[in-house]
């Protein structure tokens, strides 16, 4: 069996070839798939997402994904990357459509952000807007601070502070990026963000040391 | 920030990229993945795709289109073209949509705009309706049969939005390729009406259209036709506008290069000779 060092998780939601098209752009070798043992023997694995939190948990626990993903993740060898509401996945608890549980790997829970933004400001919020790094993080080393990234949510992740790394400002400041050990979650696309997001995903990739080029690994 | 967004429309018939003219003359642009490629490269901040055709053939927008415009398009994609089912919408954005448009099946599935925004969440349903004056009121064109319905166009738009639409797409059918400017008062009253952002579309002539339609208050402005014959088309109106609500594009041009039409104005012979020798820096690709 071939083994890629990343993979992009299809779990029937969300849009797993633009990232994987993004991805290859930037000279990673890449495949889309749900089979555990090719996400077993990830370097990181791109979890998607545009659909509502509580589908995409079902689904998730329909595949049976849920265990072998915390498993992964509980092994620290591999990246987990999480974008829009693929990030929002990895809240405890969401109140989207009905009250659904999280995989709970950063503490936090996503709101709805009529809860924060004032009404002068329309909602879902769509468009291009900047980040304010809350840390310094060596991931953040190839972008430019007034370069925008492209945002499309109703939801937002309400995290604590030590696990909040950038926030974006539309009627409020709140959540744009979440870092915990291993998981990373973005809630703009950074795969749609043009230059500014390839160069995002390359710091990424650098500051975990995890080779962008072709790495092909066979096993027996 | 609140940032306004210049959308890119794409119209296609099939697989070939086209301009309408008052939604009565079309004329062949060629493959909608090339246009798809130099709006993303010149920083376009949304594109449309939309298949004219597809609901009047009874047929969904080809999902083979979507995944060659993805593979060279790192913009934000919206399609749109004969989608009747929450099944189809999720072909499309696994291929690479991030968000889906509906039109005529607001008014013939109503109850479609509510599935697709459960199953995909608000923000990736866009409902796209065309309008045409009569007197001062605004009706909702049915393009299938090239028909003015019985329906308001404010009518649609709460209705829309009720029904969980996270977008309007509003086109002016009367100014549709005709480049006059944008019908600002619909767009005022759309805008005062519903409480989700608002794309105006049709009419785009020269940047200062853009100008006078972001005061409405829509949220974004799709241009089609007016992108397709200039270099660099988006990159010059964003310079023109050279505004703060806009995203700047970062290829370079300054606000007094541009021409009113939104062209590049020609420099001054002495200035061009002193570039032969400009070494320029390369960026990162």
């Amino acid at each position: 069996m071939i083994k890629v060092d990343h993979v992009v998780l299809d779990y029937g939601l969300g849009n797993a070839n633009s990232i994987a098209s993004c991805l290859r752009e930037i000279g990673c070798h890449v495949i889309i798939s749900s089979q555990f043992d090719q996400l077993r023997c990830a370097k990181v694995i791109y979890i998607p997402g545009v659909g509502s939190f509580n589908q995409a948990m079902s689904k998730l626990h329909q595949k049976g994904l849920v265990e072998v993903l915390t498993e992964i993740k509980d092994s620290g060898k591999t990246l987990m990357v999480g974008m829009c509401l693929g990030m929002q996945l990895f809240a405890q608890s969401s109140d989207e459509n009905s009250y659904t549980q999280g995989l709970g790997w950063i503490p936090g829970h996503v709101k709805h952000l009529n809860e924060r933004v004032n009404d002068q400001h329309t909602l879902p919020h769509i468009g291009w807007n900047t980040l304010s790094k809350k840390t310094d993080d060596s991931l953040f080393d190839l972008v430019n601070p007034l370069e925008s990234f492209y945002f499309d949510h109703s939801f937002y992740f309400e995290v604590d502070d030590q696990h909040n790394y950038a926030c974006t400002h539309y009627g409020a400041e709140f959540t744009a990026m979440v870092k915990r050990n291993n998981v990373v979650g973005f809630q703009f696309h950074p795969e749609k963000s043009q230059q500014a997001g390839k160069r995002l995903l390359m710091g990424l990739l650098n500051s975990y040391h995890i080779d962008r080029q072709p790495v092909w690994i066979t096993n027996e | 920030m609140d940032n306004k967004r210049i959308v890119g429309k794409i119209l296609i018939d099939r697989n070939l990229a086209i301009q309408s003219k008052g939604f009565s003359t079309y004329l062949p642009l060629g493959k909608p993945e090339i246009l798809a490629e130099f709006l993303d490269q010149w920083q376009v901040d949304e594109v449309l795709l939309i298949d004219r055709t597809a609901s009047i053939r009874g047929e969904v927008i080809d999902a083979d289109i979507i995944s060659t415009v993805v593979e060279v398009c790192r913009s934000p994609l919206t399609v749109g073209g004969g989608i009747a089912s929450v099944e189809q919408a999720e072909v499309l954005v696994n291929k690479g949509a991030d968000r889906i448009a509906i039109n005529s099946e607001l008014h013939t599935k109503p109850n479609l705009v509510t599935q697709l925004s459960d199953m995909l969440g608000r923000q990736a349903v866009v409902v796209s309706l065309d309008f045409v004056m009569q007197g001062q009121q605004a009706l909702v064109f049915d393009h299938k049969t090239k028909t003015t319905g019985q329906y308001q166009l404010l009518d649609a738009c709460k209705l829309a939005e009720d029904k969980g639409a996270g977008e309007l797409f509003i086109h002016s059918v009367d100014r549709d390729g005709l480049g006059t400017g944008y019908e600002l008062d619909v767009y005022q009253k759309v805008v005062s009406s519903v409480a989700i952002p608002v794309i105006a579309s049709g009419g785009y002539g020269k940047p200062s259209h853009v100008q006078d339609v972001i005061t409405t208050g829509v949220n974004a402005i799709a241009i089609g036709n007016g992108l397709n014959y200039v270099e660099h088309s988006i990159a010059l109106i964003k310079a023109y506008l050279n505004s703060a609500s806009i995203r700047k594009s970062d290829m370079g041009y300054l606000a007094e290069q541009v021409s009113e039409e939104g062209r590049l104005i020609k420099q001054q012979d002495d200035y061009l000779d002193g570039l032969k020798f400009v070494k320029r820096e390369g960026r990162w690709v």
